[in-house]
């Protein structure tokens, strides 16, 4: 447990500015004053361990968070300094599910550090669920093995203040795909940054979120096509509702030499009133000349048609935004390869007063 | 049932409705025809209250209310349809969430408790009958794929599952076959009842074989300038509009 001063410490050094987004760090954790390790249980076909870690250096950290071109990293160093053990997994064939509960003090912020390697050859699937109503940040790293293949969820069952930071490393032939899910958290920001370091990999990434009331949910990947012949492809979609506010930044990176490369990125948005915001702010940069790579980001409101239409059957305003904003996010679900996961996120998106 | 006085509306600043004038009893079929730009479109819009429409004078009473006061979920909790003319897609909506949002929000309005899974889908079956629909279509998302035959199918399968009072048919037979207008039209028919009414709005005269008028009125420059029994269908037939545009040009 990092002792107040060395958390305040590394607080103060978050980054400002429009890297941000609509996470105003400083605000965010604004009466935070400890941190402790959030309660980790692994079940599956997994080997699972505890490690302690050398208590981190804040000074050291602090002077790299708020160095240029470190501002990204923060959560990794935050995670350092909030918390000195690390939970190594090992996915062996199959699913592994991680339960990821707090005991839940707003003035707290629990820190769950995951270090998850994917032998090669393995084909394993990992949902990350968290059940708490306090802050809580997740730091995922994890190793993607040659020819073998993740599929990582993050499902949110409830939530307070919710921070992910998930680094990826892939080798050659490898696939990943990976679902990100918010629809509860007041304050929520989810950090991807994926290496593609071999030929042949591949990477998909669906997101969808929704932000009621005046919460937050900002998105931020980062792929970097390091070597060519690979692939990724990104959906994200979000819902803002009343006064929230929401974003998406994606930054692909295709250096010169990564031939072969195609990269897709899409983004929605959808505000469902005056007073919502989306922020998006998509980036390529391709140094490369022969690839295929495409970006797509709109925002928009419900169809004003399919509204009409709904409630010319009866189906109350209320009702009818509610259905047609899960049909809009139901298309990222489509993507998520485990059967049971998509049914179970179909059916609490779609849960209204009339169909119950 | 339907009570219309005088009824004036705008769209977009542009007038399209001037004056109309029309009461429709239970158990009677009204069919409305003219010129394409009569106004017979927005009259439909406008009854079912589509937000993009202004009135600008008049009133319209259904059942004894204030219909132009009513949400369009609330007219049509009242008994008010609409099939479009040309119905929207919804994808990701599945059939089955969508007439089951509907069904329950109106026995709500009613007081009474929703429908239970098992008695729905008891009632799906028995509709689906009605108008000869697949049990495909009814899986997918609405109207999604569907042809523009299909399209005007699944909204008589709709009125079947509603049981509305008051049927407006927007222009139900653009766009269909000889065979679908027959299934479409033999739907709308089975349907009626001594306690509902229908406004069948239509440029031809061959709907009105199946579904027989008790009244037509000549819509033309929004207002009714005529109105006949069957046999004025027949007459518009043989002359086309113009001796309309003739004899009714302001």
């Amino acid at each position: 447990m990092a002792a107040k001063s060395s958390l305040a410490a590394m607080i103060a050094s978050a980054p400002h500015g429009e890297y941000q987004l609509y996470t105003n760090i400083a605000k965010a954790f604004s009466g935070i004053e400890n941190s402790a390790d959030a309660h980790v249980v692994a079940d599956g076909n997994c080997t699972f361990q505890k490690q302690n870690v050398a208590s981190a250096d804040v000074d050291t950290l602090s002077e790299l968070a708020r160095s240029k071109g470190q501002e990204e990293r923060f959560f990794d160093y935050l995670a350092c300094v909030a918390s000195c053990s690390t939970n190594e997994i090992k996915l062996g064939n199959g699913r592994t599910t991680i339960m990821l509960t707090t005991d839940s003090q707003s003035n707290k912020i629990s820190v769950a550090r995951l270090s998850v390697s994917i032998p090669q050859n393995t084909q394993a699937e990992l949902v990350i669920r968290q059940q708490n109503q306090a802050p809580l940040l997740v730091q995922l790293v994890v190793n993607v093995g040659k020819n073998a293949s993740v599929a990582l969820m993050f499902i949110e069952d409830s939530a307070d203040k919710l921070f992910t930071r998930t680094t990826i490393s892939q080798s050659a032939d490898s696939h990943t795909y990976l679902f990100l899910q918010n629809t509860q958290s007041v304050i929520a920001r989810n950090e991807v940054d994926v290496q593609l370091l071999g030929e042949g990999a591949s990477l998909e990434m669906g997101g969808i979120y929704r932000a009621d009331q005046d919460h937050k949910v900002d998105n931020v990947t980062t792929v970097r096509h390091l070597v060519g012949n690979c692939s990724s492809n990104q959906l994200f979609k979000g819902i803002a509702n009343d006064e929230s506010k929401i974003s998406f930044s994606g930054l692909i990176v295709v250096p010169q030499g990564s031939q072969k490369t195609m990269a897709s990125q899409v983004n929605r948005h959808m505000l469902n009133s005056e007073k919502a915001h989306a922020y998006a702010k998509p980036q390529l940069e391709i140094y490369a000349d022969d690839v295929k790579c495409s970006h797509g980001a709109t925002t928009g409101q419900l169809d004003a048609t399919q509204l009409f239409y709904m409630q010319q059957r009866g189906i109350d305003e209320n009702t009818a935004r509610q259905l047609l904003s899960a049909a809009f996010l139901s298309e990222v679900l489509a993507k998520i390869p485990a059967e049971d996961i998509r049914t179970e996120l179909t059916n609490s998106l779609t849960k209204t007063d009339e169909i119950e | 049932m339907l009570h219309i006085e005088n009824l004036h509306a705008t769209v977009e600043g542009k007038e399209i409705l001037r004056g109309i004038n029309l009461d429709i009893k239970a158990g009677e079929t009204h069919a409305i025809m003219g010129p394409n730009g009569s106004g017979k479109s927005t009259l439909s819009a406008v009854l079912a209250g589509h937000p993009a429409y202004t009135i600008t004078q008049g009133q319209v009473t259904f059942n004894g209310k204030n219909l132009l006061d009513m949400k369009p979920e609330d007219r049509a909790n009242e008994g008010l349809f609409l099939s479009f003319q040309y119905p929207v897609e919804i994808p990701g909506v599945s059939m089955t969430n969508f007439l089951r949002a509907a069904l329950n929000g109106k026995r709500k309005y009613q007081g009474l408790e929703p429908l239970s899974a098992a008695d729905f889908l008891k009632l799906m079956r028995e509709k689906k009958k009605i108008v000869e629909i697949d049990s495909n279509l009814t899986n997918r998302s609405v109207n999604e794929g569907f042809s523009g035959g299909e399209k005007k199918k699944n909204e008589i399968f709709q009125m079947a599952m509603l049981e509305p009072t008051l049927r407006i048919l927007d222009e139900t037979d653009s766009g269909l076959d000889i065979d679908a207008l027959r299934i479409v039209a033999q739907g709308v028919t089975k349907l009626k009842s001594d306690n509902n009414s229908t406004i069948v709005i239509t440029h031809y005269q061959r709907l009105l074989d199946y579904i027989v008028p008790d009244y037509i009125h000549i819509l033309y420059h929004g207002r009714i300038v005529l109105t006949g029994d069957k046999s004025l269908a027949l007459d518009l037939e043989k002359r086309g509009y113009d001796w309309i545009k003739e004899q009714f040009k302001d």
